[in-house]
């Protein structure tokens, strides 16, 4: 058997937020019925595709999964303990606060974690990023998920207009006293979000990268404090409730991945549904692949790996690839080793002054 | 009987071309002439028929000569007319020096609106040299701020021509555009040159054909020549036999022979650029002439700049395309050179500043390259302590400030013409660019000719652009070399992330190190994009620094989410970014973007 990580995603939102350029869509009943279906014979064409995996984690993301209602996700999830045999350790639902009508049903299905969508807890940030809930709230979800789940994690963003130093440590805190987890992201403004078009006509002051990046290094200290380690860029965690799902992602780990958009790997393929028409398809035509060289698959490993703060494990590098990262990539080793440090002897990391720099590093190994 | 009818032959050709200063209509003119003569249909005509250049139609400029030939009937009599049309801009002096050994006329046109200019004066200096007839052709009579009259005074007065036979004509009217046939028949001489001697036949120009190999424009001073016949190039003896002869009527027509005082094409399959130069004369191989026809004086080259491939990999590119345009353009100059900062490109040597932008422009479209160009120099002379002397044409060479004793700059004859309003500035910009005032002279309530020394360097930086906006473009500029001075003249160097980058390099007054330094490092620092380290720009004069800036290292770039769906995306990013950057030059571990080199060539002292 082979351990796949397992992701589903559900588009559907009740509404977009001005930083949103994921694939989402209005609920409504008729669209409901259609994903459902078509999504479980996603799930069925994987399952006689790779039939020799054993499901490790199960990550339901969105869009707002908890706006979907509960019988809809017992449907999937029962047909995916009918047709993979299922390991999960992990198994998260994302919720949005306001929409966690069936928060405790689903500990019945074998969700353990659940991830919840703060953003910022101060009311005039979250108007300002199009957010359809408030503070309170956003601490009643948070009480709520509680007395439910112990593993729990939120996100929140950093850069959104109207913040500063003090809303974002203050947020930190409170969130600290429910979560065991922090997704803390750098806001992307990507084109077609509302922001982007904001910042193209000056309409609202985005805070400088330059104050984010002073931000960013004194939330994590705080973090620190609180007894959170970070493992990745971007992500948090109290010790051993690290994200296993997510962790995959990084490690290069086998996934599925089903619901418009979605990404699987398995072996060298990398395998993508398409969110084109994906509600006017009535077929599985809409897989695209690509198989990847060995060398395309240690670029990933190299600019994956070294997003976490476990670095890229040289030794499991050169097993893999039958080089060391010296021998494959001679001339971005040589340019970037000052950038970089060596870490237990055997692990490659980015050096913490240029980590939220990677990307220009990155790009030299591509 | 047989030498009468070849006087008769040669008694029924002009050859004649335009001389004019710039925008006084001479393209204009020489459409009118081709349409009159019917050597065009008028429905094939198109404006600045001969400017077949798109940068000449564009610019409204003529950069190359370009020949046509006409048929024109007085009195019953047909005449062969071969028109050679020339620039005007002070640059290509050289082109139109190469255009008048090949005519026995030239005519003068002067814009009625106008007056003498700058440029007029140095034509005709020109054709004079070359002993052509000149003939006083007044154009743009139909305007109603035409002064006929002035004009002719001028004329007069300062060329000291007869200007009692010029012709009123407004060429964008057609007027008096049969006066003027009738007066080139009438006042220009035919060739002379005898039919029955050995060949020769100048090179006035070349270009380079895929089919047919370099393509020799030529005029037939002696002798005949046709397809078949073997040819030979004086200056280096290569021997061709000649595959085809023809004429331009105005687009290359094949005949079956071109004869003495004729002007037209000699193909003869020659692959090697090199084999022909403008100037020489060809001759038979056997029994071919003795003595070369007089060539054309070398041009020396007065502005120097390096020319390097955008992406360091087009150097095979660039060089083929140079050799190319330097057939086609014998005033061209260059030789192979290496910059720690931009690799391999060419030292090239221009005419000046309007040539060198010609030049990159052709390159890029002709020849389909990115280029960056270094900021233009003029050629030093250096006088050492221990009594040598060595020439410099690129700041990089010049040698320690040590060993110099003196630094010597050329200096040009600047002549201004201009109305009489505009004095204050042009003396006010003559000095700031160091000049010597030498003479001014009233020509008439309207107009007045100022001459001034000044420093070529000073002259190719900025001073002609400053010129027309401080006079509203009315003053107008020529100069000739006059000299080397020596001044107080130092090399600033800028550093980046503590290295010299060669590129930068300039040669500058020491009065103005400091202001221009500073304003080129601010240039760069915009330039520079931010990267993972702070990068130190400075400038400095020997060891010591005159001004910095810095270009802060990035803080954030990181996508912030990489999840399954995200990792495609992302290397996509990654790659189109790193695709961006290809064009930046690599330099130590800074990469510097193309553009960054030619940010700093247009600059104000301000």
């Amino acid at each position: 058997m082979t351990d796949r990580g397992l992701y589903i995603h559900i588009p559907f939102c009740s509404g977009k937020c001005y930083y949103c350029d994921f694939f989402s869509v209005a609920l409504d009943t008729e669209k409901l019925d259609f994903f459902t279906k078509k999504i479980i014979k996603e799930i069925e064409y994987f399952s006689n595709q790779y039939p020799d995996t054993r499901i490790s984690s199960i990550y339901i993301g969105g869009g707002t999964p908890s706006i979907v209602p509960y019988l809809y996700i017992e449907r999937i999830v029962k047909r995916i303990s009918d047709l993979f045999l299922v390991n999960s350790e992990e198994f998260t639902i994302e919720v949005n606060p306001g929409e966690i009508e069936w928060v405790k049903e689903y500990s019945n299905l074998g969700v353990n974690r659940i991830s919840l969508g703060v953003q910022s807890l101060n009311n005039n940030v979250l108007l300002k990023c199009g957010r359809r809930h408030n503070r309170d709230s956003i601490i009643y979800a948070l009480q709520e998920i509680s007395k439910y789940y112990d593993n729990v994690s939120c996100d929140l963003i950093l850069g959104l207009p109207g913040q500063n130093e003090n809303i974002v440590m203050n947020d930190i805190n409170e969130v600290s006293n429910y979560v065991k987890h922090i997704s803390l992201y750098f806001l992307k403004i990507g084109e077609g979000t509302k922001f982007y078009d904001f910042l193209k006509n000056k309409t609202i002051d985005f805070p400088e990268d330059d104050n984010l990046v002073e931000i960013y290094y004194l939330a994590k200290n705080k973090m620190l404090e609180l007894g959170y380690i970070r493992y990745e860029v971007s992500n948090f965690a109290k010790e051993n409730f690290q994200s296993k799902h997510n962790t995959l992602y990084w490690s290069r780990k086998e996934y599925i991945g089903v619901g418009p958009s979605a990404c699987s790997l398995i072996g060298n393929k990398r395998l993508q549904i398409s969110k084109l028409n994906y509600f006017n398809d009535k077929i599985t035509e809409y897989l695209t692949e690509e198989v990847l060289t060995l060398e395309e698959m240690a670029k990933e490993t190299v600019i994956l790996s070294l997003r976490t703060d476990y670095g890229l494990d040289l030794n499991r590098f050169e097993k893999t690839y039958g080089k060391s990262i010296f021998q494959m990539f001679p001339e971005a080793m040589e340019k970037n080793l000052k950038f970089f440090e060596f870490f237990n002897r055997n692990f490659l990391k980015i050096r913490e002054e240029y980590f939220l720099s990677q990307n220009i590093i990155f790009e030299d190994f591509l | 009987m047989g030498d009468l009818l070849m006087d008769n032959r040669q008694q029924l050709i002009r050859n004649f071309c335009i001389i004019a200063h710039i925008d006084h209509g001479k393209s204009t003119l020489a459409d009118r002439l081709l349409q009159e003569t019917g050597t065009v249909a008028d429905r094939n005509m198109k404006e600045q028929m001969l400017d077949d250049m798109d940068i000449e139609r564009e610019r409204g400029i003529t950069v190359k000569l370009t020949p046509a030939r006409m048929k024109y009937t007085f009195d019953g009599i047909e005449y062969t007319l071969n028109l050679i049309d020339t620039p005007g801009h002070v640059d290509f002096t050289y082109e139109v020096s190469r255009s008048l050994a090949a005519c026995e006329g030239a005519l003068l046109v002067v814009d009625a609106t106008q007056g003498i200019e700058a440029q007029t004066l140095t034509n005709v200096y020109l054709a004079l040299d070359n002993d052509l007839e000149i003939l006083p052709v007044i154009n743009k009579i139909d305007l109603q701020s035409a002064d006929v009259e002035a004009t002719k005074k001028e004329i007069e007065d300062i060329i000291g021509l007869d200007a009692s036979r010029a012709i009123l004509v407004s060429a964008k009217e057609g007027i008096n555009i049969d006066k003027l046939l009738v007066s080139i028949v009438k006042d220009l001489p035919p060739p002379s040159g005898s039919l029955e001697g050995p060949l020769r036949a100048l090179i006035f120009d070349s270009i380079y054909d895929n089919f047919k190999g370099v393509i020799c424009n030529v005029r037939v001073i002696d002798g005949k020549i046709a397809a078949g016949t073997r040819i030979k190039m004086m200056s280096n003896g290569k021997e061709f036999e000649c595959t085809e002869v023809g004429i331009f009527n105005p687009t290359m027509l094949e005949i079956d022979e071109l004869k003495a005082g004729d002007v037209g094409y000699i193909a003869a399959s020659i692959k090697n650029v090199e084999d022909t130069s403008v100037g020489d004369t060809i001759t038979y191989s056997l029994k071919g002439a003795t003595a070369p026809l007089k060539g054309y004086k070398k041009v020396t080259p007065m502005v120097f700049a390096g020319i390097y491939p955008a992406d360091g990999s087009r150097y095979n590119d660039l060089r083929e395309a140079m050799n190319k345009l330097k057939l086609n353009d014998a005033s061209l100059t260059y030789e192979p050179e290496t910059s720690n900062a931009l690799g391999f490109g060419f030292r090239v040597g221009f005419l000046g500043l309007l040539h060198m932008e010609i030049i990159e422009e052709r390159l890029e479209r002709e020849f389909d390259l990115d280029l960056v160009t270094t900021a233009p120099s003029v050629i030093y002379r250096v006088l050492k302590v221990n009594g040598d002397e060595v020439t410099v044409d690129n700041p990089t060479k010049l040698p320690d400030q040590s060993i110099i004793d003196k630094i010597l700059e050329p200096i040009v004859h600047a002549s201004i013409f201009s109305p009489p309003d505009y004095v204050g500035p042009i003396m006010e910009l003559c000095q700031e660019k160091r000049g010597t005032f030498i003479n001014m002279t009233y020509l008439d309530p309207t107009r007045v000719h100022i001459e001034y020394k000044i420093p070529l360097s000073e002259i190719i930086y900025d001073f002609f652009d400053t010129l027309k906006s401080r006079t509203r473009g009315y003053a107008s500029l020529d100069y000739t070399l006059d000299g080397y001075n020596p001044d107080n003249l130092v090399k600033v160097d800028f550093l980046l992330n503590g290295d010299t980058c060669d590129a930068l390099s300039l040669i500058v007054h020491r009065d103005k190190a400091y202001s221009r330094a500073r304003n080129i490092t601010e240039r760069l620092r915009e330039a520079i994009p931010r990267q993972m380290f702070e990068i130190p720009i400075q400038a400095a004069i020997g060891s010591k620094i005159i001004a910095r800036e810095t270009v802060k290292a990035v803080r954030k770039d990181v996508l912030a989410k990489c999840y399954g769906g995200d990792i495609t995306r992302k290397k996509k990013l990654l790659e189109k970014q790193k695709e961006g950057k290809k064009r930046m030059r690599q330099f130590g571990s800074v990469s510097i973007p193309s553009e960054a080199f030619m940010s700093i060539l247009k600059i104000n002292d301000d």
